[in-house]
This record gives structure tokens, sequence and C-alpha cells, in this order.
């Protein structure tokens, strides 16, 4: 028992605390690595260090004061951490090497698991933050950019690739090709993340179950939000905003099942929401405005359950390309109702149909957009309200909200 | 006045459907099975119908997936146009590209497949991913 409360109490003592500045004897930062045991800390001074390839392979804690930089130079992947709990706190790292074949990153996690990488700023790095195999990792507050164009190839913000319980908070990227991207995760959070300007995808999701997104901001990327073959996806109070192009979607779902949209802002998207093979999905208390499309449902969609949500100054609140519809719409507000309520029940008398004859020829005919405003077409339309012929007769809110929902 | 006629005409004349392939606008174009916009040089593909239609693709993966899915699409199929993993990145059609299946390889949906014009540069691409060799034909049917 003594000899246990020994080591109890020892084990902390033998860490060793070493510092790294250029003007010291300590001056390599791998050098000081090499001679590390696990369990020590590493503090690096500010300055520039170009240390090309460096390999964190033992279990310490790496942190920069007043952020030193770590200058890649156009031709190495800067950090390479191959040790499980691993620290990387506070630098600035520039300059990634750019590599089709082995996928260079600014830090790249391999195979490992409880690692931190907190508070690091990245610039023109090829990938961001690359996480292959990772368990149970930290990624949080980071800044990333890099200066993309559309010809030349890039790679993702931050990449996670086989993993599970991964934690990515508090990130802030721009200018890469998806600002997230996820392809075989589980289990794990996005959670106040601001990803802009990326050339395709603000957060791009494959085959990663049993995920969720919450209160990110999603703003101007290529072409919005991708969640694909998924299922289980909790999406909660995000913003996806100021998406714009034919093929751009404020957040494309495809193949996705059993997951919950709620409390989400779609604001000015060519398409809010366009779905397709989506089903069982819940989809409540969300803000569609000044979209294009606020909803396109493709109609291999079913079980979509759209609750209490604002749909609000939208050219079309929901585009369809069937007349098959297996889903449902209820107390929905519809700024383009134009029913009355006798009964004051806060509930229109007569049914809300959100699918206008327009755009149901649209998506047979896109250069039809021609014609929109034109008398005749607002004469189809309203002939149409009346007596539906064309548009899914089953696509209907019988009993739309007098009132928006105070969201 | 001729010179606008002559115009007119011409216009007429050559929008006639194309049966080459189109090139791909990375960051812009879309693909038609799964409606991620392509981004990456190294694995898209192309569908041309018999009617001179062009389907793109961002995945060899995304080509099987649209034939499967529409029953009609194998019969009025013309060509099918992969491109070459190496290089400028060419159009080299299915029928005739040597291709290696690599899980390492990571295409943009899972596909894993390129293509490769000569068989050299195939053989030294399957020794660094550790691939094998696959046939075309076995793959489409």
């Amino acid at each position: 028992m003594l000899r246990f409360l020994f080591i109890l109490c020892t084990t902390p003592i033998f860490a060793t605390t070493y510092h790294v500045s250029n003007s010291s004897n300590y001056n390599s930062i791998q050098q000081t690595i090499n001679l590390s045991k696990d369990g020590d800390t590493i503090l690096v001074e500010a300055g520039i260090y170009k240390e090309k390839n460096l390999v964190v392979n033992k279990e310490i804690i790496l942190k920069g004061i007043q952020h030193p930089t770590l200058d890649g130079e156009g031709k190495y992947e800067i950090i390479s951490v191959r040790a499980n709990h691993v620290t990387i706190d506070g630098f600035k790292i520039i300059n990634s090497g750019i590599g089709t074949l082995d996928d260079p990153a600014g830090i790249k996690i391999y195979n490992n698991r409880n690692v931190s990488i907190i508070n690091n700023i990245l610039e023109s790095t090829f990938f961001g933050i690359y996480t292959q195999n990772g368990i149970n990792c930290i990624i949080k507050n980071n800044q990333l950019k890099s200066f993309a164009t559309e010809e030349q190839q890039i790679g993702n913000g931050i990449h996670c690739w086989k993993c599970d319980s991964m934690q990515i908070i508090g990130n802030n990227i721009q200018g890469h090709r998806d600002g997230i991207y996820f392809e075989f995760v589980t289990n794990s959070v996005i959670w106040r993340n601001i990803s802009t300007n990326n050339i395709r995808y603000g957060l791009h999701f494959m085959f990663s179950n049993n995920d969720s997104y919450i209160t990110n901001v999603f703003r101007n990327n290529g072409a919005g939000v991708a969640v694909m073959f998924t299922h289980g996806v909790k999406m909660f109070n995000n913003l996806f905003e100021e998406n714009w192009g034919d093929a751009a979607y404020g957040l494309l779902l495809k193949e996705i099942s059993d997951s919950y949209l709620v409390g989400n802002q779609f604001i000015r998207n060519t398409s809010g929401i366009f779905m397709e093979g989506v089903s069982r999905v819940q989809m409540e208390r969300n803000l569609f405005q000044n979209n294009g499309w606020a909803m396109k449902i493709q109609a291999n969609c079913m079980d979509i359950a759209v609750t209490k949500n604002n749909f609000l100054s939208n050219t079309f609140d929901v585009g369809t390309n069937g007349s098959l519809v297996l889903n449902t719409f209820n107390f929905n507000y519809w700024d383009k109702y134009e029913g009355y309520d006798l009964n004051k029940d806060k509930l229109g008398d007569i049914p809300y149909r959100p699918v206008s004859l327009f755009s149901m020829i649209l998506e047979k005919m896109p250069p039809a957009m021609m014609l929109f405003r034109s008398f005749m077409v607002t004469i189809l339309d309203k002939t149409e309200k009346i007596i539906p012929s064309i548009t899914p007769e089953n696509l209907v809110d019988n009993s739309p909200l007098m009132k928006a929902l105070p969201l | 006045m001729s010179s606008i006629i002559l115009l007119i005409v011409s216009s007429f004349i050559f929008t006639s459907c194309s049966t080459q392939p189109k090139p791909i606008k990375l960051g812009i174009s879309q693909c038609d099975y799964c409606k991620m916009t392509i981004s990456d040089a190294r694995f898209p593909a192309e569908i041309i119908t018999q009617k001179g239609k062009i389907f793109m693709f961002d995945d060899i993966h995304c080509v099987l997936g649209y034939v499967k899915e529409n029953s009609n699409a194998k019969n009025e199929i013309k060509d099918i146009y992969l491109t070459d993993y190496n290089g400028n990145h060419a159009f080299i059609k299915a029928s005739e590209a040597h291709l290696v299946k690599s899980e390492e390889l990571r295409s943009p949906m899972g596909g894993n497949i390129a293509a490769f014009s000569n068989v050299d540069d195939m053989n030294t691409t399957m020794e660094k991913f550790k691939g094998e060799s696959i046939n075309w034909n076995e793959l489409f049917q």
C-alpha cells in the first residue's frame, strides 16, 4: 500500500518541462521531443521554426507561447502526431506541402487516441487538421485559412477519416475544399464552428452515423452543406446562409434516415434544403427565409415530418419532381397562405398547398423561369390552387398556422 | 446581312448534340448521381448517350450506381469515358482503360478505382497502392 502511494505521489515529479527558443541551447523542437519522455511538457517561445516534418512520437504536451510559427516551406507535412495523449496548443502553422498522393496536412493524427489540437492558427495548408483512425480526439478553437481557387487541388480544413468519438468545437475554417469533412466517423460532435467561403462544402458528411452538429454557421460556401449516406444525424440550431448557384444547396440531404433537423435557419440560398432518398426524418422549428426554394423534396423520400416551421419570403416554398407524396406537413406557417380562420383556433380553415404549378413546370423545364411572375403564370397558379391537377394532391398542410412561430 | 444569316444558320447546324466528352469544370460541375460538386480531377467519368446527352460523375462508383438505378440507361449509352489518373487527366474510353482498385486511392465516393491510359502507369501505381488490376467489362456487368 505504501509502495503504491509512493508511486502515485512521485510519478508527476519526474515529468520535465523543456523550453525551446531560438536563442537557447534547446533550439530545435524535434531534438527536444527526441530527448523527452512520456508525460513531459515542451514550451516553445515565439519565433520562426523551420523543422521540416515534426514528428511527435511521445505522449507529451507541446505548447506554444505567443504563437511561435512552424513553417513547412511549401514542402513538408508540418506536424505528424504518432502517439496517444498528445496535446498541441498555441502554434501558428503555415505553408504545408502540396500533394495529391500522400495528402500532406498542417497537423495529421495517425491512428491515435486522446489527442488534443487546441488554439492553433493554420494558414496556407493543403489539408488543415487531418485525422485518420483517431479515437476520442479534441479539435478545438483553431483558426484555419487557406486560399483555394476552383481550378487547383486543395484539401479539406478539418478532415476526419474512420474516426470515433471526435469533438470538433469552436473552429473557424475558410478557403479549403470542404470546411469540415467526415467520412466513416461515428458518435462525434461538431459544435460552434464557423465554416465560410470554402470552394465546395462548408460541412461534408459521408457514411458517418450517429453524429451531431449543433450551432454551427455555414456561410457562402461553393455548394453549401452535404450530408449523405448516413443515419442517425442530429442537426440542431445551425445557420445555413448565402449559398447560391445551380448546384448549391443550403443543405443537401441524400440517402439519410432516422435523423432530426431542429431549430436551424436557412436564409438566402438557391435551395434551402434538397432531399433525395431521405426517410424517417423529423423537421421541426426551422426557419426558411428568402430562399429561391425553401425545400426540394424528390419523390423518393418518405416519412419526413415537416412540423412547426416558418416559411417566409421564399420564391417557392416546396418543389418536387413527382406526384407520389409519402411525407407529412403540419402546423407550419406559410407567408403565402391566403386562407382564413373563422373558428379562431389559430389554424387556417382551408388547407395550404405549398407546391405551385409553376414550380412543377420549372422542375421539368428550368428555362421556363423566364415567364415567372407573368400574367399567365399567375392565372395558372391560381387555377391550380382551386382545382389541383398537376401538383401532387397529397402534398398539403391541412393545419397551417395563421401566425408565424416565434423562432 | 449575309453574315447574319450565316451566323443564324450555322448556329442551328453547330448546336447539334456532341459526341465528344465535355471538359469537367472542377468546383462547378455536379455529379449526376450523388449530386456532389466534382472537385477531384483524378476520378471523374462521363456517360454519353445515343442522343448525345452527357452525364457527369465524380467517381466510377456513381457511374455504376446511375446505370443500376436507371434500368433503360444501359441501352442508351453510346460511350463511357473515364479520366486518366496520371498526367493531365485526359478522357479515355472505359473499354480501353486499364483499371486499378485499391482502398488507399480514397476516391470521392469510395469507388476507389483509378483508370490509366497505359499499362506502365498502372503497374507503378499498383505497386504504390497495393491494388489489384480489374477489368471494365466485369465491373460493368
